[in-house]
């Protein structure tokens, strides 16, 4: 008996790590008076619990989703078209994920069950004709029920090609999915319901990425994109965006300053030298700093680059708001506990001009040497 | 016979409703104008008169509008029409401009009924001999260039921005020429064109989740514990080994190329 009972008229004392079973259901339960179970304390269970598979197999059917990855990550809308491939696949549903490109994510966790990837896809090459027959290799080898893409960019124009050759019905810009309908915009302030589709190109934000399952996660070579001229078409190349001309919207690099940033030429030498785009925060646009185009957050701009390099910023709210969709943010600020060190990757605590200063001679000394 | 058609339609204002001038159409025209004088703007169903001499203010002498019934299959009444033109031109739709959930599928349609190449998110075109040198926008502010022979289908990207001229006297000397419906010919099957019932685009649109089983006591602590507690903190050290740790993460995650 762990249970103290005081004698009458004192407080009743309760053993808080009193004996508890975990149930089927995963719910701990304290059967009162029984010494049977285990002594846990509180603390371990908020510790994070390895997540079960959604289902071990043996898969009869299969819903494909593709996405082109970028430098080895796949974006968010890819993201949220494979949490939605695994919250709508049934037991004997096979979740596959094709890649074009390498990726290193953990596609378990994505809820993806087995990972398809081309490694050898070049994505500076102009081939979609390439890249649908690939898609149509793949129908001819797992025969999926359902096609997902999301409705962005590169993935979107890919889906409505391989719907368009593949004869699928196709549902474009999904706005909601649900377990057997979807909903597409209809104009005139009206949405069409209808049942889910071969191919379905879903917008942003249909579904929650946030799984209490993991798919298997199985690796394995995908066929290479085949090597097939575009008809008609000659490459010329591609051409990188200059940082200094781009809007920084599109920007895939940007260093940003705030009020911790009063070296201005060294600022700006360091961003020609790393060649990323210029931004600001409120603070050092409203001091006359910078350009009003270069501000960012809720009353400046909201961009999306690869990766956001803020030097004396301290990360306002408003400021957040507008870096949510950078997926790698760096921090170099004096105080430690400044808000913008709970969103960045890496917060390093250091005055920014010095670090700067260290910065530019590094990555000198580094283009000198390659 | 001119070599260009450009494809264009009316759409709904946002706000009061009433058919205008779609601004990415209106682009893929002044595209096509800068290429050649005589170009042919090409609808099918229905545009208001109003509409119509705004498209022709951009420059063009003839828009051609094939009349059509409410759920006809576009593709199929505009295809006739396009099989002797070389280049093809249109705008990309946005998602509230179509209705029919089928957002931005028609160039692909015709071209893939043509068996013609598609080229997408065209920002500019330039001449060069009988080829056509196109550039495509790429994300991150790259741009592709590609030489185009015809026959092909372009579509203008969104991000196109030619100057858009207006013109009062080439407004009213433009010819509208109106193509009604031959009724001889049953307008061939309906496209396969889904069922499903309209509901009220005010509805709230329920994001898909995952069910979960969640003791109490997790949801408490979900609902009090922040979403992001931050990455990595860098506090000892001198500037430049701070340096070479930011340098690195770049490097890791490959952000930089040198």
């Amino acid at each position: 008996m762990s249970t103290a009972y005081a004698p009458q008229g004192q407080l009743r004392r309760v053993d808080p790590r009193r004996p508890a079973i975990i149930t089927p259901a995963g719910l701990r339960r304290i059967v009162l008076g029984s010494s049977e179970g285990e002594r846990i304390s509180a603390n371990r269970l908020d510790a994070p619990v390895a997540k079960a598979a959604r289902s071990a197999g043996p898969f009869h059917r299969a819903t494909m989703v593709v996405a082109r990855a970028e430098r080895g990550a796949l974006g968010d809308a890819a993201r949220q078209a494979v949490a939605a491939a695994a919250i709508l696949a049934s037991a004997d549903t096979e979740v596959i994920l094709a890649v074009l490109g390498p990726c290193h994510d953990d596609v378990a966790a994505l809820g993806a069950d087995r990972l398809l990837a081309a490694e050898d896809f070049d994505a500076n090459r102009y081939q979609p004709a390439a890249c649908v027959q690939w898609l149509q290799g793949l129908q001819a080898a797992w025969a999926p029920e359902h096609w997902l893409f999301a409705d962005t960019g590169f993935d979107g124009q890919l889906g409505r090609r391989f719907a368009v050759q593949a004869g699928l019905g196709l549902a474009c810009g999904v706005v909601e999915l649900g377990a057997d309908s979807l909903r597409v915009p209809a104009g005139a302030g009206q949405d069409w319901l209808r049942p889910h589709a071969q191919v379905m190109l879903l917008a942003k934000g249909v579904a929650s990425t946030k799984l209490p399952f993991v798919g298997l996660g199985v690796r394995e070579p995908a066929l290479p994109v085949p090597a097939i001229s575009e008809n008609g078409i000659e490459d010329l190349g591609v051409q990188a965006g200059d940082p200094k001309t781009l809007a920084l919207e599109e920007a895939d690099f940007i260093l940003a300053a705030g009020n911790g940033v009063t070296d201005l030429p060294l600022f700006h030498s360091l961003a020609l030298e790393v060649g990323a785009a210029v931004g600001a925060s409120r603070v050092a646009v409203d001091d006359g700093r910078f350009a009003r185009a270069q501000q960012i957050g809720a009353t400046g701009k909201t961009v999306s680059a690869s990766a956001y390099l803020a030097l004396g910023i301290s990360g306002a709210v408003q400021h957040l708001q507008g870096i949510k969709d950078c997926r790698h943010v760096i921090a170099v600020n004096l105080d430690a506990s400044a808000p913008i060190a709970r969103r960045a990757d890496l917060t390093v605590v250091e005055d920014s001009a010095a670090l700067m200063r260290a910065l530019l001679e590094l990555v000198r000394q580094q283009k000198e040497a390659a | 016979m001119s070599d260009i058609t450009v494809l264009v339609a009316a759409r709904n204002h946002a706000v009061s409703g009433r058919p205008v001038r779609s601004r990415a159409d209106a682009a893929a025209a002044a595209l096509a104008l800068g290429m050649s004088s005589a170009v042919r703007l090409l609808t099918a169903g229905p545009l208001p008169d109003a509409v119509a001499r705004d498209y022709l203010a951009l420059g063009a002498p003839l828009l051609e509008v094939l009349e059509c019934g409410e759920d006809a299959d576009i593709a199929a009444r505009l295809l006739p029409a396009l099989r002797d033109v070389p280049w093809v031109l249109a705008g990309t739709r946005s998602e509230s401009e179509h209705g029919t959930g089928s957002t931005g599928i028609l160039p692909y349609a015709l071209a893939a009924a043509l068996q013609r190449p598609v080229v997408a998110d065209v920002l500019g075109i330039q001449a060069e001999g009988s080829a056509w040198i196109v550039t495509q926008a790429l994300p991150k502010g790259a741009r592709r260039r590609l030489r185009v022979q015809a026959p092909a289908v372009l579509v203008v990207s969104a991000a196109a921005s030619p100057t858009l001229r207006h013109s009062l006297a080439d407004a009213m000397a433009g010819r509208i020429v109106r193509k009604p419906l031959q009724a001889t010919k049953p307008s061939s099957v309906p496209a396969s064109t889904p069922v499903g019932q309209r509901v009220a685009g005010s509805k709230r649109r329920k994001l898909l989740e995952a069910r979960t089983q969640q003791s109490g006591h997790a949801r408490m602590l979900g609902a009090i514990e922040s979403p992001s507690t931050g990455g990595a903190v860098l506090q000892a050290g001198d500037p430049h080994t701070k340096a070479q740790a930011v340098l690195d993460y770049l490097r890791t995650h490959s952000l930089v190329h040198f």
